[in-house]
């Protein structure tokens, strides 16, 4: 042990590092759909495997922090904030993960009328979650500037866009789930379980990459 | 039997200035390499210079401390107190290199005070000690990380509020980089020319040298002004900004660096040269001189030791912490070691024996504490406490039982 041991490595890069690993996952979603609504069910199957295995990856990231982050360590960022920060990050690659296993379970056919409002559902989703990646990547700059000035402002604006996006992926997920469940005479029981379950997940990526957006605004704040 | 105790104590004494200009400097010289305002190349030479100059312009208040600080050399016989001194050297300087062998962060200081007060103990027991003067260095071990730590949160947070949190930072850094240059250059000519020139017989007064350091202060602040003024304003990205910031502080950080490596060679030389001063001292005392001053070839001993050690060992230890501190940039390089070079200035002024390492390591943390630094490691510090504590005990013993074989020798 020496006495500049003292200095760690900066925790955002590996952050910065998951959050890319996570996207990764996202991005896939919208080609699962795509092969989904076709009724291509191989491509669906490898597509949901793909996105498994960087969940995998991205789980790996994860724990490679947790373990660099000892009890004794003093941080620019609580040690709380980032253990909140990498959680949720987690939790976008899980959701991902969660829409492709679905969409595997079974192939099943939609009216025509939703395949458009759907697909811009899903891409609105990943918007938001490239929005929330753009967040983590300013980590770095932030800390240059000891998170404050006019970097944290560029920031709050990039937050503040994050949560009207995520906003309207909301209002397009309730949409859709109103219209299937009006017309829940052309779904049998089975298929309309799954398209609800599969509209709540697709959700559940928008909502987790804003509570990253979030957690990182506290960070600002303070 | 006389000019064999000096010889053995000036050997002893190269001994121990190797061992620091081997491990110590590389700690002073650290954050600089770390941050690439300099490199290894420059960090040595920039080291060689201003650890002589500040060892044998300042070194003398802190080598008087510890010649006749700790234990009074007139309560001795001549003899035994060279030979206690002779002792205290090598206790210290063996311990010095067990520790950084087993890379233990240990502090040079620490361990000649521990071995002077432990030859004290043994030869004429505990009321020899001036215990009054102990407790002073004791305490100002711990003041003085503290006031590194403060100094530099301040510094740093100046640097973050007006410079680093700006719309503009490259404009506002232009703007403060002459006022930054300057009052470094104030603090470290302040340090030369107010009695640090007595060595050279250039005794000024205390308006004579407030006035030279202003002068040469107001220089620094047009040179830097100058130098400033080429560096453009492009209107970019402001993710680009920072690199262009760090490009100014680059140059300040160099100024410090230099502050550092003087005010380490003026507080530690002590460390190596203190006991063969007080060596000096002790036949002079019996000559009937009373005047106590530290010879400038004593000193000159310890700057050589120190510098020798840095070219044959030190540059190693340079580059192996140069590459392992990521989380270090000038902007903070610049406001530890101002800190810290100014916190160890005051100490060498105020004749107090401290360490530059933990007052420097204070500095670091004080940065910390003002959100500068990505993480520290705070594992670390219970280490250096756990040193620091052990330290002192365990020279304390060696050189009591290094006196004590030496003894059956020499007496």
């Amino acid at each position: 042990m020496k006495i500049f041991d003292i200095f760690r490595r900066s925790p955002f890069q590996a952050m910065q590092e998951m959050m890319n690993m996570a996207y990764e996952c996202v991005r896939l979603i919208p080609a699962t759909f795509d092969a989904f609504l076709s009724g291509k069910e191989k491509e669906v199957q490898r597509l949901a495997e793909e996105i498994s295995h960087k969940e995998y990856e991205t789980d790996i990231i994860k724990n490679k922090i947790r373990s660099s982050l000892p009890n004794s360590i003093f941080m620019s960022v609580a040690r709380g904030d980032v253990l909140e920060i990498i959680t949720s990050i987690d939790a976008v690659a899980d959701a991902a993960e969660d829409v492709g296993v679905l969409l595997s379970f079974k192939m099943i056919k939609i009216p025509s009328e939703l395949v458009e409002k759907v697909k811009y559902f899903v891409e609105k989703v990943v918007d938001v979650a490239n929005l929330s990646k753009k967040v983590v990547d300013e980590l770095e700059t932030l800390r240059e500037s000891s998170f404050g000035g006019p970097e944290t402002k560029h920031i709050t604006e990039l937050l503040d866009k994050l949560n009207e996006e995520e906003h309207k992926t909301d209002r397009l997920g309730y949409e859709i789930t109103k219209i299937i469940l009006n017309t829940s005479e052309k779904f049998s029981f089975a298929d309309l379980w799954l398209w609800l379950k599969i509209i709540q997940a697709t959700s559940d990526v928008a909502n987790a990459a804003e509570k990253v957006g979030n957690r990182i605004r506290l960070i600002i704040s303070k | 039997m006389h000019s064999t105790l000096l010889i053995l104590a000036t050997i002893f004494a190269l001994y121990m200035a190797w061992n620091i200009g081997a491990n110590d400097v590389a700690n002073a010289m650290g954050t600089s390499v770390g941050s690439r305002a300099l490199s290894f190349k420059q960090a040595i030479i920039v080291a060689a210079i201003f650890e002589f100059a500040g060892a044998v312009l300042v070194g003398s208040h802190v080598t008087g401390t510890i010649a006749k600080g700790i234990v009074s050399p007139t309560s001795y016989a001549a003899n035994t107190f060279a030979l206690g001194m002779v002792s205290s050297l090598l206790a210290a300087a063996i311990w010095l290199n067990i520790a950084s062998r087993s890379g233990m962060p240990v502090s040079t200081t620490h361990s000649i005070v521990g071995a002077v007060m432990g030859f004290g103990i043994v030869g004429s027991g505990f009321s020899s000690i001036h215990w009054a003067k102990v407790l002073q260095i004791v305490l100002s071990w711990i003041i003085s990380p503290l006031t590194g730590a403060i100094i530099a949160f301040f510094i740093f947070s100046f640097v973050k509020r007006l410079i680093l949190q700006v719309e503009k930072p490259v404009v506002a850094a232009k703007k403060y980089a002459p006022y930054l240059s300057s009052s470094v250059i104030l603090i470290l000519s302040f340090a030369i020319f107010y009695k640090g020139l007595k060595n050279l017989h250039l005794c000024l007064s205390f308006n004579k040298v407030l006035l030279i350091a202003l002068i040469i202060s107001a220089i620094t602040f047009f040179i830097t002004k100058t130098l400033t003024a080429k560096v453009e304003v492009r209107e970019v990205s402001y993710k680009k900004r920072y690199p262009q910031v760090e490009r100014i502080f680059k140059g300040l950080q160099i100024m410090t660096a230099c502050s550092m490596a003087f005010s380490h060679g003026a507080n530690d030389v002590a460390n190596a040269v203190g006991p063969l001063a007080g060596a000096v001292f002790a036949y002079k005392f019996t000559e009937g001189v009373s005047e106590v001053y530290v010879p400038v070839w004593v000193l000159g001993t310890g700057a050589l030791g120190i510098v020798a050690g840095l070219a044959t060992y030190g540059f190693r230890v340079i580059i192996v912490i140069g590459r392992k501190i990521t989380g270090m940039n000038p902007s903070r390089g610049f406001s530890a070691e101002l800190a810290a070079a100014t916190t160890v200035l005051l100490c060498s002024r105020l004749g107090l024996p401290v360490s530059t390492t933990h007052t420097l390591v204070g500095a670091v943390i004080g940065v910390g504490l003002a959100r500068g630094i990505a993480s520290l490691n705070l594992k670390v510090i219970k280490d250096i406490s756990l040193a620091w504590i052990l330290t002192v005990p365990i020279a304390m013993v060696l050189s009591i039982v290094i006196y004590l074989i030496l003894g059956m020798f020499f007496r």
